[in-house]
């Protein structure tokens, strides 16, 4: 099968641009969920009968910090897959 | 493209939304809201029924201590009372003792006064007596009877005096 | 649980592994970019001859939705027939829901009067959300590929399809709140009170105050759906990629019932927050 150069340059592309997205776009929410989980262990350490509020609002500041690294797995998968 | 495409399906959740919401309202959320109120409701009723009879109580025993305490009063007031009516006794036990104490000292004076009054008159009579026989026996032949007489009565006036 | 659940729960998974690994070793194909070809393509249906947004249709979501919703009324009408003072089983598994949302609500939202409606709404939507997410994936079953036009129908190769993996879902329920948001706020505050909100602190912010509210539902309805979309892919590609050695319903067990359970309590908490932000 005869690949035109057009053809190899947008799979190039593609890959490049997914990757991208996804290894910068992790960056922000991997400080920001280790900040959370710092700070929640210090507070469970402060704290310890507190543990099982503090868990749960942990998790929730996680699932929203995480967001943005959701946005863009999205945009890599829009890039790789449907673009 | 497809994975973000916006059609019908859309208006289609909306509804599903909605016919979900009214028959969770209807058959869930209200009962749930009933149900709660009337916990709460049966919940504050038993704590003011706790309060009444919590008051209840207080006042029960309020009218107990009051009571107790006239009857406490009372009883003082018995003992008292009791104790007077036993001082007046003994006082007037005394005082009757007193006066028959009194009484019968007066009457021993009385009649210790009595006897010697009648023991002196006895005395005197005997004496004038005795004087007269020994007058007589001294005066026995001087003197006829009857001056004699005059005499020694006219002595023994003189002498009562 | 019973010796007859037990045991047809056991010959359902021994049935669905075997049918699984068959279908893994000989009709999934071995190509990687054919694997991938159809992934984020959805199955649509256009009803008439004209193509405009409302003749297209998603029949995997509605089937879905449908059926999570008929299983929820059967419930609702069930436990609400005789929705006692002392709860039995079912009923406390409702209220314990219930309790746990109306703790959260009556916390965040000052005014009383909003304190039901918000209360209705956000349960709903977690309840709903939650179910989709969790069952959505965790029936296995049809997994439905369109590759190139053709509709191409795939024994137990995926997790079943859960609603909120669909845009059309999150966004239709992020808008709702939205527009709810800002009908309470009309109550609340009276059209002028609303009407001046927008232009504070000063006159200059309002298209910045346009935009963050314009933004609110957006991010509120791509978060739920990266979060089960992109674990629905990922679920596929991961099970793809161990040779279907744990089927995705494995993977499932992370992305649906972790993942999903917290992005449903996320999407019920954001809406009572944007509702309060909007009231107060």
């Amino acid at each position: 099968m005869e690949t035109s150069l057009a053809d190899a340059l947008i799979v190039m592309g593609k890959a490049i641009g997914a990757g991208l997205a996804m290894g910068i776009g992790a960056i922000g929410p991997g400080i920001g969920e280790g900040n959370i989980g710092a700070h929640a262990m210090d507070a469970m350490a402060r704290q310890p009968e507190m543990v099982g509020t503090i868990t749960t609002r942990m998790l929730l500041a996680d699932a929203v910090a995480e967001s943005t690294g959701i946005y863009s797995l999205l945009i890599a998968f829009l890039i790789l897959l449907s673009l | 493209m497809d994975m973000f495409e916006i059609n019908l399906t859309s208006v289609v959740q909306l509804m599903n939304f909605l016919i979900l919401l009214y028959v969770l309202k209807v058959y869930l959320y209200d009962k749930y809201f009933k149900v709660m109120d009337a916990r709460k409701e049966k919940i504050e009723g038993e704590i003011k029924k706790a309060e009444d009879l919590r008051r209840e109580a207080e006042e029960l025993k309020k009218q107990a201590s009051e009571e107790l305490k006239s009857v406490r009063e009372r009883s003082e007031e018995i003992i008292r009372k009791a104790s007077e009516e036993a001082e007046n006794i003994i006082n007037e036990a005394k005082k009757r003792a007193e006066v028959e104490a009194d009484k019968i000292l007066t009457s021993a004076k009385e009649q210790i006064e009595r006897e010697r009054a009648e023991m002196i008159s006895e005395v005197e009579k005997k004496a004038g007596e005795v004087a007269i026989v020994l007058a007589m026996k001294i005066l026995k032949g001087t003197l006829d009877e009857k001056a004699k007489k005059e005499y020694l009565m006219k002595i023994l006036k003189g002498s009562e005096k | 649980m019973k010796r007859k659940t037990k045991i047809g729960l056991i010959i359902f998974l021994v049935v669905y592994f075997t049918v699984g690994i068959i279908n893994a070793i000989f009709f999934v194909p071995k190509d990687a970019s054919q694997v991938t070809q159809g992934l984020a393509s959805r199955w649509i249906v256009q009803i008439s001859d004209k193509a405009a947004w409302y003749t297209r249709i998603n029949p995997l979501t509605i089937i879905m939705s449908w059926a999570i919703i008929v299983g929820l009324i059967i419930f609702a009408v069930k436990v609400g027939k005789n929705f006692k003072l002392i709860p039995d089983r079912k009923q406390s598994l409702a209220e314990s829901v219930f309790d746990f949302m109306y703790e959260i609500v009556e916390s965040v939202i000052d005014d009383p009067r909003f304190v039901k409606p918000t209360f209705m709404i956000s349960t709903t939507l977690f309840i709903y959300i939650a179910i989709a997410n969790v069952l959505g994936g965790a029936v296995p079953g049809l997994n439905v590929t369109v590759a190139g036009g053709t509709v191409k129908f795939t024994l137990f190769s995926d997790t079943f399809f859960a609603p909120t993996a669909d845009l059309n879902t999150n966004l239709t329920y992020a808008l709702m709140v939205f527009v709810i948001s800002h009908a309470f706020a009309i109550k609340a505050k009276g059209f002028k009170g609303w009407a001046k909100s927008w232009f504070e602190p000063n006159p200059i912010m309002f298209p910045m105050n346009v935009i963050g509210e314009l933004a609110k539902p957006i991010s509120h309805s791509l978060r739920l759906f990266g979060n089960i979309g992109g674990g629905a892919i990922l679920t596929f590609m991961l099970s793809y990629l161990v040779k279907y050695l744990f089927l995705p319903v494995v993977f499932w067990g992370f992305f649906g019932l972790f993942v999903g359970l917290i992005q449903a309590l996320v999407f019920a908490m954001l809406a009572v927050a944007y509702i309060s932000a909007q009231i107060s």
